[in-house]
């Protein structure tokens, strides 16, 4: 390994397909970046802004989003909803020198535990390439 | 103009079809415009419009006012009042809009014309049961968005990110911004929620990314660029900017103009099955 930075990186998955491909991915042997951190939500329609702005804030240096394949959302249009919101906010954090490389969104169904590994790995690749670049939103305050 | 707006004013009340006026007088003590309420056909003759009628009155609107309000209503502020009857703030029988031909208002800083009505495409209000004035002569912009815009679209990352953060710097927090804008009509913001805190009241560069952030996006595809944002910020800031860069995209991807449209929906509140792809990544995206 060389002295590039190990990034972090916060995965938001879908609690109906994304996190059960994760678990297939898991009880599979199958490679998984040890980088990533998931947090389980009930849709990725569930993703809030916020969500995305506070993982970056708190020192994440990517952030993955996955979840139902359009038309497979378990509360039916969810990934719909989640796929226009979604688009905003990454042209958003764009625009303020986030690099698109630090944000994955990407859908993955509960059978798809090879993608899930090809899909993260491949990320974490692309987040270690810019992980040494500071991040704008990264606190770098002294917490009091 | 004031003759007319004060003559139809005097109408409505007449003939009851409002209850109230929300209109700009100028201040007899002060000589400065202010927004004024008036109840009565009497006190129609203290209204006026000119350049330097900058507010925008539709932010002034409730609910639990005495109806039907009449609003006297510039383009963006027909824009916004549009939007906020959409998102159900208050029935379209509540208010009795009152187009005036503008044109232009000025900044209040600098005297000339400002910069939102520079690149102004719609002067005059959707919403109008009442015209005042001559709307063939209300202009053309002679700038667009875009133009405003390619200053950031020029930058990398990096200078982005130092460009914000310098732009953000003198933020207090005091939100007046919040206070100011018409369509940051949410119950409970989400700076005043505190368990769990998703915004340091402390202001300091990663809080104030993260205020500015969550403002741009619940502006995305709703912000009609009445500019009162900068104009109530007590520090200068043109935080209004990275409203106007969403607003591009938002353009572009959607295809949609807030306000426009009567009853049109934000774009967040529905889908297309359609919706490409794209948006979310690949590497033709930049």
């Amino acid at each position: 390994m060389s002295d590039t930075k190990e990034p972090r990186i916060v995965g938001f998955l879908c609690t109906w397909c994304s996190y059960t491909g994760a678990d297939l991915a898991g009880t599979s042997r199958m490679p998984v970046p040890s980088n990533l951190r998931i947090i389980r939500v009930p849709c990725s329609g569930r993703i809030d802004p916020l969500f995305i702005f506070k993982a970056f804030q708190e020192g994440a240096d990517g952030v993955m989003v996955s979840g139902c394949h359009p038309g497979d959302c378990h509360y039916i249009s969810g990934n719909l909803f989640a796929k226009r919101k979604l688009a905003v906010i990454k042209r958003l954090l764009e625009w303020v020198g986030i690099e698109p490389e630090r944000l994955h969104f990407t859908w993955i169904s509960a059978s798809e535990g090879a993608q899930y590994s090809e899909e993260t790995s491949k990320f974490a690749d692309q987040v270690r390439s810019v992980a040494d670049l500071p991040n704008p939103l990264a606190r770098t305050e002294v917490m009091s | 103009m004031n003759q007319a707006l004060r003559d139809e004013v005097r109408k409505l009340f007449e003939t009851e079809k409002v209850k109230s006026v929300l209109g700009y007088r100028q201040h007899p003590l002060t000589g400065e415009v202010t927004p004024v309420i008036i109840k009565s056909a009497d006190e129609a003759d203290q209204l006026i419009f000119d350049k330097r009628c900058v507010y925008n009155l539709s932010r002034a609107v409730l609910a639990d006012m005495d109806g039907p309000v009449g609003v006297v209503l510039k383009g963006c502020d027909g824009r916004a009042l549009n939007m906020r009857i959409t998102e159900n703030d208050f029935p379209r029988e509540h208010v009795v809009g009152i187009a005036v031909a503008c044109q232009g208002v000025v900044d209040t800083a600098t005297d000339d014309l400002s910069e939102r009505c520079q690149r102004c495409h719609m002067r005059m209000s959707p919403i109008a049961d009442v015209t005042i004035g001559d709307e063939s002569a209300v202009g053309k912009p002679t700038k667009t968005r875009a133009e405003f815009v390619d200053e950031i679209r020029a930058m990398n990352p990096k200078q982005r990110a130092t460009f914000w953060k310098d732009t953000f710097a003198p933020c207090t927090h005091c939100y007046a911004c919040r206070q100011a804008c018409p369509l940051c009509n949410c119950k409970v913001c989400i700076t005043d929620k505190n368990n769990p805190q998703w915004i340091e009241t402390s202001p300091k560069p990663s809080s104030n990314m993260m205020w500015h952030l969550i403002r741009a996006f619940h502006h995305a595809g709703r912000c009609v660029d009445c500019g009162e944002c900068e104009r109530a910020c007590p520090e200068g800031i043109k935080m209004h900017l990275l409203d106007l860069c969403i607003a591009e995209d938002v353009e572009e991807m959607f295809g949609f103009v807030t306000g426009v449209e009567d009853g049109a929906q934000w774009q967040f509140l529905l889908y297309d099955p359609n919706d490409p792809d794209s948006w979310l990544g690949g590497p033709e995206r930049g």
